[in-house]
């Protein structure tokens, strides 16, 4: 049976330690951040690389996160990121922020 | 007749044309929202369908519970659907939250990709509800 564990649940600490070593092998420089979290529950390990596909980074731990939930029933979970400030250069020019447009357009009161 | 599991079913699906409608007006971080939760809507009707439920579907672990049972019960101990989707619950949900809470975002590609397994992992569910006598 699946329950909430903290962070600082040994299960959960090995777990995390051992999904930080997967990606490290890959990207040395990889940085990570571990925290609880609701939805869904449980412990979060954040890892951020500079590369242009994270998709790259999740295949690095993919199969042993699964077995980890699946087989262990450890409620983890993994999001691998891109630095703030590549995410940021990335929004410029981008539609939806383009000031002159940037406004909702209610259609609400014209549903019946 | 509709079924208890129809609920979810019609659920999935029109998370899948969400996800689908979104992508084809760029708007990745949404699309991959929408995808994520076809899946996991997909998997809840697949599991009340064959009785594994989890007694609650709602709740903070509602997650974990059909994703542990989805793989653990219907993939490796029943093995009635393919292990190709094995991956798939846990790939969209990281997707999900770099969509919904992380400061990132997601890219076309990975929308795309998010989205191709949405599609099959729906079109494996419905089939598996479509067959039931």
């Amino acid at each position: 049976m699946i329950s909430v564990l903290t962070p600082d649940d040994p299960r959960i600490v090995h777990a995390v330690s051992e999904l930080q070593h997967l990606v490290q092998l890959r990207y040395p420089v990889a940085w990570f951040d571990v925290s609880p979290g609701q939805d869904p529950a449980g412990t979060y390990l954040r890892a951020t690389v500079d590369v242009p596909d994270t998709d790259e980074v999740i295949k690095l731990v993919i199969d042993r996160l699964v077995e980890l939930q699946v087989d262990e029933q450890l409620p983890i979970y993994f999001i691998p990121l891109r630095p703030r400030e590549r995410v940021i250069a990335e929004l410029k020019g981008h539609p939806l922020l383009d000031k002159r447009r940037r406004r909702v357009v209610r259609l609400s009161h014209t549903l019946r | 007749m509709a079924q208890r599991t129809d609920i979810f079913l019609l659920k999935a699906l029109e998370s899948l044309h969400g996800a689908q409608s979104e992508y084809s007006n760029r708007r990745f971080n949404s699309s991959a929202s929408r995808s994520y939760d076809a899946c996991l809507q997909a998997a809840t009707a697949v599991l009340l369908e064959a009785g594994v439920v989890p007694h609650t579907t709602t709740g903070q672990l509602r997650h974990a519970m059909v994703h542990a049972q989805f793989v653990g019960e219907m993939i490796s101990r029943r093995h009635l659907f393919s292990a190709d989707l094995r991956n798939t619950l846990a790939l969209n949900l990281a997707l999900r939250q770099v969509a919904d809470y992380e400061e990132g975002i997601v890219t076309r590609t990975q929308a795309s990709r998010a989205l191709r397994r949405s599609e099959d992992f729906v079109d494996a569910a419905t089939r598996r509800g479509g067959a039931r006598p």
